[in-house]
C-alpha cells in the first residue's frame, strides 16, 4: 500500500530510493566542487598574482584542480556544469567581462576536449589535462582576438599553448592525490 | 570495469565510473603532447617565414583601437621621444613612442598587462590592452614615405595615417 503510493508521487517511472540518494550525492560532490573551485582561484590570485611565467594571460589555474577531480569523481556533465557556473560566479563576484569571456570560453572549450579524452584508452588524467589546457589556450586566444577585433594576437598562440600544456601537466600531477582520496570517502559517505 | 560479484549494496551505489581511472603516464598522453608541440612549431615557423619572405624594412607603429586603425605612422619619424593619450570608450592609454622603441607607458585597464609587455623593438611585436580594447604593435612596411600602402600584416585593414 505504502509502496503503491510512493511510486504514483514520484515523477519519473524509475527512481528508487538508491538511484534518488545517489542523485542527492552526486548533486552536494558537485556543490562542494564549485565552491572549492571558486576558493581555488581566489586564493590563486592572493598566491600568484603575476602567475609564475612572464606570460600575459597566463596563469596556472588551480581552479582546475576541481574541475578535473569532477571529471573523475562525479561526472563529465557535472565538470562542464562547474566550469560555466564558475565562471558565471566570478563575473558576479565582481570580475570583468574580458575575464569572464576567457574563463567561460576556454572553460567551455577544454570541457569538451577533456569529455572526449577521458574515454580513450590509451590517454591518462595527464593527456585529459594537458589536451584541455592547449583548447583553453585556443579558446582564450578566440576570445582576446574578438575584444580587441584584431588577428595579430593569434601570433601570441603557441607560447600560450605550450604554457599552458605545462600547467595542465602540473594540474593532472596535483589532481592525482585528491581523487584517490575521495574515492575513500565516497565509500564510507553513501553506505 | 572491476567487478565485484559479493558486494551487491554498496557497488552499485557507488557513484563514479571506475574505467576511466589512468593515472600513469600513457602512450596517448605522448601523443598529445607531439600534437601540441607540432601544431606550435608549424604555426610559429609558418608566422616567421612569412614575416621573414615578404621584404619590410621600414617600421611602423600601428595603433588599433576596437577594431579600427587610428594612427600608423613610421617609427623613425619620430627623432624626439612623443607621448600619445589615447582616449577611449573602455578606458584611456597613454602610449610612449621613440625611433628605437615603443610602449605602453599607463593604461586605466585593471590587470596592466599592456604595461608589463615592456617595450616593442622589433617588427611583429606587440602590446595589448584588452580592457581598453588597445593593440599596439610594430609593423613593416615597405616605402620611406609617409605612404603606409601595402603595410599591412593581414590585408585586413587599409590603414588611414593620421
Amino acid at each position: 500500500m505504502r509502496s503503491d503510493f510512493s511510486k504514483k508521487n514520484t515523477a519519473k517511472p524509475g527512481p528508487d530510493k538508491s538511484s534518488r540518494k545517489r542523485q542527492i550525492y552526486r548533486f552536494t560532490k558537485m556543490a562542494i566542487m564549485l565552491s572549492l573551485a571558486l576558493v581555488l582561484s581566489v586564493v590563486e590570485a592572493w598566491l600568484l598574482p603575476q602567475g609564475i611565467l612572464p606570460l600575459p594571460g597566463w596563469k596556472l589555474g588551480l581552479a582546475n584542480i576541481a574541475i578535473l577531480v569532477t571529471m573523475y569523481t562525479v561526472g563529465k556533465r557535472e565538470a562542464l556544469m562547474v566550469a560555466v557556473y564558475r565562471s558565471l560566479l566570478i563575473l558576479a563576484f565582481g570580475g570583468n567581462i574580458v575575464g569572464f569571456g576567457f574563463s567561460l570560453l576556454g572553460g567551455v572549450a577544454a570541457g569538451f576536449t577533456m569529455y572526449v579524452l577521458i574515454e580513450i584508452k590509451h590517454v591518462s588524467i595527464f593527456g585529459v589535462s594537458i589536451g584541455g589546457a592547449a583548447m583553453h589556450a585556443i579558446g582564450q586566444i578566440v576570445v582576446a582576438m574578438m575584444f580587441a577585433k584584431s588577428i595579430y594576437i593569434v601570433s601570441y598562440l603557441p607560447w600560450l599553448m605550450v604554457a599552458s600544456s605545462f600547467a595542465g601537466g602540473i594540474i593532472a600531477f596535483l589532481s592525482i592525490p585528491v581523487i584517490k582520496a575521495l574515492d575513500h570517502i565516497g565509500n564510507e559517505m553513501i553506505q | 570495469m572491476l567487478k565485484q560479484d559479493g558486494q551487491s549494496d554498496t557497488s552499485e551505489l557507488r557513484p563514479e565510473k571506475k574505467s576511466n581511472r589512468r593515472f600513469r603516464f600513457l602512450p596517448g598522453d605522448a601523443m598529445i603532447i607531439g600534437m601540441i608541440v607540432v601544431f606550435c612549431i608549424v604555426f610559429w615557423a609558418g608566422f616567421f617565414i612569412y614575416q621573414k619572405t615578404t621584404d619590410k624594412k621600414v617600421r611602423y607603429v600601428r595603433i588599433t583601437q576596437d577594431g579600427s586603425v587610428t594612427m600608423e605612422i613610421p617609427m623613425d619619424k619620430f627623432t624626439e621621444p612623443t607621448e600619445f593619450y589615447l582616449p577611449g570608450k573602455y578606458g584611456d592609454v597613454v602610449i610612449y613612442i621613440s625611433s628605437e622603441e615603443v610602449y605602453i607607458k599607463e593604461s586605466e585597464c585593471t590587470d596592466k598587462i599592456c604595461v608589463k609587455t615592456g617595450a616593442l623593438k622589433k617588427i611583429g611585436d606587440g602590446a595589448v590592452c584588452l580592457p581598453c580594447r588597445v593593440v599596439v604593435q610594430i609593423v613593416g612596411g615597405k616605402g620611406d614615405s609617409g605612404n603606409v600602402s601595402g603595410s599591412s600584416d593581414f590585408g585586413e585593414v587599409d590603414a588611414v595615417a593620421k
